[in-house]
């Protein structure tokens, strides 16, 4: 096994960690979390905030210009705006019962409509991918077994989301794979010899444990250049981070979270291997004197949990606008996935 | 609703040839002309209170109902996942749910009968007509999908009973659910390119692939998920909230 130490590449991690990493025979490579105490669930009292603090409607600071964005992005298609026939697929669609609002949503704070309050519990060591599966490694997994390639048979999917057979589309070969379910996601982690994380190896890993635990990958504060964000408004698009759709899974170096994950907030949003409970008596786990290890959700559902926000629409910071709930089945446009596998 | 008392158990389709698949999803392509012999099929979706005269009867102790794969699953899984998910709260006149491939595969060989092979399940719910769904590609009827699947909220499994369907989404030949309700387990194994090179008579995939194939879509799932010819690839150990099926039936029927 080679074992490399983060940080020691071109890309210095805001925390100076030093974790094991290794490489993977199917996706990329992955890195070493150490057990540790991490917050699951909401923060009790937490107000679930839909849009990030600070700019007020209409006076969004502007980012860079498109194309000198991190990674040298390619420039959108000059003129038209991106497509949106599909206007509510991504976050804003999936945000649980926002009342009546409508039209802007910036700012917007609601009541907590999860009730599953926080406790903290106990994670075991685990690996984890530092990046999204990408779609030249799905393609793969696609050639391998016959499975069923991202595909939605509506309109709007035409226009470059679909594939149109099992090869990934040149342009996004290394764009995270999207218009892919729970269980698609579950399956390819199975075929790699691996798992979905669950959500709180998910919380670890991205934003650190309970007694580090950060509001964003990267640090405390929002800020340009660290993750591929939309936008609040219609269209929900935003390429003043120089990508109007998704990116690259590693064009966001100074977006990388204390362990050196890629992506923990924006690109594409991330299933976990858990469903989305509103009840502690839904999980289970080992104890440890009454606290819980290694928690996992029980039973079958229909929505699971997603973390992370994506390129489409724009989410205030853990823990709250970046944690949601998809129906398992619904293959979004938004929609991607890493995954995870065992401590040694 | 007096109809409901004159829905007839299975609907006879005879001998046939129509047309599989679509030109739209790469797993649908290509579309190509299949030949069947006659068969029937089960006018409804298996219902929770069928079902669970089948556990009644003794499905989950009698290893002679299963097929060689169900036993070695039933042996871990001695009562499936037990008949409060299987309703998960509703009425013995909805569609059984949280039913595994295995399951499915054991009460229909109960009845007489198999699950349907894609190609049947196909003709019989849409009739190679080439429309989205068996009434036309209309998607502002009442079907029971969730046309709200990326805005609403669903709070709970919600089917309708089987033999409860608008007159406006029933397939011709009298098939009621076909778009919508429950995703309906079929005996193929899926692989995505299976229709690039499937026989013409009768094809069945038996190949060993870690998943089967469910059609039909579901009450959680927008409605192009549930198109006559969408194919979704499930493995078959794992039960869902979303999923049943039918039985078809050699000849005549039952």
């Amino acid at each position: 096994m080679v074992m490399l130490l983060v940080g020691c590449g071109a890309d210095p991690l805001p925390a100076g960690e030093s974790l094991a990493t290794r490489p993977s025979d199917a996706g990329p490579e992955m890195v070493h979390i150490p057990a540790a105490t991490v917050r699951h669930g909401m923060k009790a009292g937490a107000k679930f905030v839909i849009g990030p603090p600070g700019p007020p409607p209409g006076g969004r600071a502007p980012g860079p210009p498109i194309g000198t964005g991190p990674g040298a992005p390619p420039a959108p298609p000059a003129g038209a705006p991106p497509p949106h026939a599909d206007p509510t697929s991504g976050a804003s669609g999936s945000l649980p019962d926002l009342g009546a609002s409508s039209g802007t949503r910036h700012g917007i704070t609601k009541a907590d409509p999860d009730p599953l309050e926080a406790r903290e519990v106990d994670i075991g060591d685990f690996w984890i991918d530092i990046t999204e599966t990408t779609q030249a490694e799905y393609a793969r997994f696609i050639a391998a077994t016959g499975y069923r390639p991202p595909f939605v048979d509506e309109p709007w999917a035409a226009d470059g989301w679909s594939w149109t057979s099992g090869e990934a589309p040149a342009a996004t070969a290394d764009h995270p794979v999207i218009l892919v379910n729970w269980y698609d996601a579950t399956a390819y982690c199975t075929w790699a010899g691996k798992r979905l994380p669950t959500e709180p190896e998910w919380q670890l890993a991205v934003l650190g444990p309970a007694t580090d635990e950060r509001n964003y990958p990267w640090g405390e504060k929002v800020g340009e250049g660290h993750y591929n964000h939309g936008r609040m408004t219609d269209p929900n698009y935003d390429d003043s981070d120089g990508f109007a759709r998704t990116s690259p899974v590693t064009a966001f170096p100074s977006g990388r979270s204390w362990s050196g994950l890629y992506d923990g907030f924006g690109n594409a949003w991330e299933w976990t291997a858990d469903w989305r409970v509103q009840d502690w008596a839904k999980v289970s786990g080992g104890s440890n004197f009454g606290r819980l290890v290694d928690p996992h959700t029980e039973g079958l559902e229909l929505y699971a949990a997603v973390r992370g926000g994506a390129f489409f629409f724009d989410l205030g910071p853990n823990p709250a606008g970046e944690r949601n709930a998809f129906v398992a089945e619904l293959r979004r446009k938004s929609s991607g996935f890493r995954c995870a596998a065992n401590g040694d | 609703m007096l109809i409901l008392l004159l829905v007839a158990a299975t609907v006879e389709v005879p001998a046939s040839s129509f047309r599989m698949g679509s030109d739209r999803a790469p797993d649908e392509t290509p579309a190509h002309e299949v030949s069947l012999l006659g068969f029937g099929i089960d006018t409804t979706e298996v219902s929770i209170g069928e079902y669970e005269a089948f556990v009644a009867a003794g499905a989950y102790a009698t290893p002679a109902w299963w097929s060689e794969a169900g036993r070695l699953w039933l042996e871990e899984h001695p009562g499936g996942q037990g008949p409060a998910l299987r309703a998960s709260g509703r009425t013995p006149d909805h569609p059984v749910v949280a039913v595994t491939w295995y399951e499915a595969d054991a009460y229909c060989r109960w009845k007489g009968g198999a699950l349907p092979t894609e190609a049947q399940w196909e003709q019989a719910a849409c009739g190679g007509r080439g429309t989205r769904y068996a009434w036309g590609d209309d998607e502002t009827r009442l079907a029971a999908w969730f046309t709200e699947g990326k805005t609403g909220q669903l709070t709970g499994v919600h089917t309708r009973a089987v033999a409860e369907e608008d007159a406006g989404t029933r397939a011709p030949n009298g098939l009621m659910h076909t778009a919508g309700n429950v995703w309906e387990w079929t005996a193929d194994a899926y692989h995505s390119r299976f229709y690039e090179d499937s026989p013409q008579a009768d094809p069945r995939n038996t190949a060993e692939t870690p998943w089967r194939t469910l059609r039909g879509g579901a009450f959680d799932n927008l409605p192009s998920y549930c198109t006559c010819t969408h194919r979704e690839p499930a493995l078959p150990a794992q039960p869902r909230l979303t999923a049943g099926f039918r039985c078809a039936y050699p000849g005549a029927g039952p």
